[in-house]
């Protein structure tokens, strides 16, 4: 029963089907069969031709670079990087992220704060100034760059999801299981983390989008992936001399870099309409986070928010009534 | 209220100290001799190796290292560059005014953008300008600067033609010193512009969804009288913190943008000082500018019980 008329809720942009996964679905699948093109038999990003910046052809699809390697075979192999970098950092992220906030979360106490002061600590602190530091004392390098995103983005996922596990840890199954005597350790994975797995899931696929930016960002500035690697942001550097001559070369790595980016952030966004409950499809898991690495802390906007929530009793609006009989 | 601004005031310190705490650990935590990464050990003789211990502070305890640092660093003596005849504290004076004027310019430019096309999205909601807006604001958000600022170094080049790409000083020329910053603030403020923009849209929906819009509405308001005159102003509270929070991608993306328009501010010399494995200047360029980030968002907050009385209420 509505009781006035409205004008359409953001849940009607459900019936209009969930384009960003499906865009974001497709591109993704794209770019994973480019950078596998890179395995296949011939292909060499190293090997230098004799044919160096030559046009678009037939022999070479999109031409060749400054030193006559192959275009295709190059940004193939950094795309193959660039997810490979990505996946793996947001997976090591995903990891320490979860373990703290389920700490600091599910078992509370000192440890929740200690570890909350911490991601303050850490997220007041400029990212990019942070990779540089870090890049500073270990010199560049694979093992730099994992390192890097794993600090930048724990501190994301654990501010995110301490939240959604603050809120399951007060429903009746987990009682159920305290009592039933299973150990904290096992209620936190076996019970907590599978409940979470929605927001944890949207907020790794926009962290992986996160991390090819700050990878991009830092190999542009030579502080990133070294050579003789190819990464889409150093080349997008090196061909910066040629731009005038040969501008296509600056184009096609930049485009690598806004497709994967693009691919990583329409994937969280689809997943979270997909997906998303309630509260968390209003949530922009992608916004909070951008909002998170600009250092913005919850204390300060969430203030007021949280007291007019509280302010009993609440009345349901019209939307809340008719939410409530479409579920 | 004094507990508030007793409590974001210490916040602020102590990030400072852990930031100086970490700047100072750059030189000490370097797996291996540092000095090894700025001269050949081998050639070098043995003074040479001993003059620039003394001069990365390694040759005395780590607390008083520390101590004559920060004195330094608190009395704006920041030593000698390992790898140019110059003063830090000389170079900071002349290049952070650069810096300090793109981020204002990067971050009129963001709220400008940000107020009129969120509120242009949330006023044509679900319609061809808010789907437009939206997916602009998404492109800008995927977008790293650096490729934003040389797709338009590019097209420049073969359209327009306009002379991007030379800084020239305020006392050369007054005009020219703010046109050659113009360009590059307006591409730094686009990424934050895009950030406010999804911000000022969201913001304004929520405001549209109070009763008191309902009400209005029922007496008959114009949709524009409930935008502007209604929902605007009270969607602006978070809005505002959103500014102060973007700051932060301003200042990676300065390092950025002066790069890549080679103007001569901190960012341009941070990467030159990391790439000449510079220590001193690195330490005392991070911490300037993380000092600088810390500042503006202590301001923020101490600004927002001034804009919102709500968050004078709140006790603890």
């Amino acid at each position: 029963m509505n009781i006035t008329a409205l004008r359409p809720s953001r849940r009607a942009s459900r019936r209009e089907g969930n384009w960003e996964l499906r865009i974001g679905l497709g591109l993704f699948v794209g770019l994973v069969l480019f950078a596998l093109s890179s395995l296949l038999p011939g292909v060499d990003a190293e090997s230098y031709g004799p044919d160096a910046l030559s046009a678009p052809s037939a022999q070479h699809l999109l031409g060749t670079d400054n030193l006559g390697r192959e275009m295709t075979a190059r940004l193939s192999t950094a795309a193959l990087g660039g997810l490979q970098l990505a996946v793996v950092a947001t997976l090591l992220a995903a990891v320490v992220g979860i373990g703290l906030a389920l700490i600091a979360g599910y078992f509370g106490g000192i440890w929740d704060s200690l570890i909350m002061r911490a991601t303050d600590l850490v997220l007041s602190i400029p990212g990019l100034l942070m990779a540089l530091v870090i890049k500073a004392i270990l010199g560049p390098g694979t093992v730099t760059l994992l390192l890097t995103m794993t600090v930048l983005f724990a501190p994301v996922l654990t501010r995110i999801m301490r939240g959604p596990i603050l809120a399951i840890k007060e429903r009746g199954f987990i009682t159920a299981a305290e009592i039933a005597g299973r150990s904290r350790w096992s209620i936190a994975v076996g019970h907590i983390l599978p409940n979470v797995a929605t927001p944890l899931l949207v907020t790794m696929a926009g962290v992986a989008g996160q991390t090819v930016l700050v990878e991009a960002t830092l190999s542009y500035l030579g502080q990133g992936v070294q050579p003789p690697n190819p990464s889409a942001g150093r080349m997008v550097n090196e061909f910066q001399k040629y731009m005038l001559t040969y501008p296509y070369l600056i184009v096609l790595p930049s485009l690598l870099i806004l497709l994967q980016v693009v691919a990583w952030n329409l994937l969280a966004d689809g997943l979270q309409k997909s997906i998303g409950s309630g509260t968390t499809r209003r949530r922009n898991v992608l916004m909070a986070m951008i909002a998170l690495l600009a250092g913005s802390r919850p204390g300060r906007a969430a203030r007021p928010r949280k007291s007019e929530n509280e302010s009993p009793p609440q009345r349901p609006t019209t939307r809340t009534i008719r939410t409530q009989e479409m579920e | 209220m004094l507990r508030y601004i007793a409590g974001r005031l210490a916040a602020s310190i102590g990030v400072l100290f852990a930031l100086s705490i970490l700047c100072f650990l750059i030189v000490r935590l370097i797996p291996g001799d540092p000095v090894a990464n700025i001269v050949d050990t081998d050639s070098a003789t043995p003074e040479q190796i001993a003059a620039i211990r003394e001069q990365l502070g390694l040759n005395r305890p780590w607390p008083e290292q520390y101590l004559t640092w920060l004195g330094g660093l608190l009395t704006g003596n920041l030593g000698r560059s390992l790898t140019m005849p110059v003063l830090l504290q000389e170079q900071v004076a002349s290049r952070l005014p650069v810096t300090i004027e793109l981020a204002l310019i990067a971050t009129v430019i963001a709220v400008l953008f940000g107020l009129t096309f969120g509120t242009a999205a949330a006023f044509w909601r679900g319609r061809v300008p808010d789907v437009s807006i939206r997916a602009l604001a998404f492109l800008l958000i995927s977008l790293p600067e650096f490729i934003a600022a040389t797709f338009v170094v590019v097209v420049n080049s073969f359209t327009l033609r306009l002379p991007l790409l030379g800084y020239q000083s305020w006392e050369q020329s007054a005009t020219g010193h703010l046109a050659s910053l113009l360009v590059p603030g307006m591409l730094l403020g686009l990424g934050s512009g895009a950030v406010l923009t999804r911000y000022v849209r969201n913001s304004l929906l929520d405001a549209l969804d109070q009763d008191y819009i309902r009400t209005a509405r029922a007496k008959g308001a114009s949709q524009l009288r409930l935008v502007f005159g209604h929902a605007l102003r009270n969607s602006l509270i978070p809005v505002v913190t959103v500014v102060g929070t973007t700051m932060a991608l301003l200042i990676g993306g300065t390092i950025v943008i002066e790069n890549v328009f080679t103007l001569p501010g901190m960012g341009t010399a941070l990467i030159a000082a990391m790439n000449t494995s510079d220590y001193p200047a690195i330490q005392s360029y991070v911490v300037i500018l993380g000092a600088f980030y810390v500042l503006i968002n202590l301001l923020v907050d101490l600004s927002y019980p001034l804009i919102d009385p709500r968050v004078r209420l709140v006790k603890k």
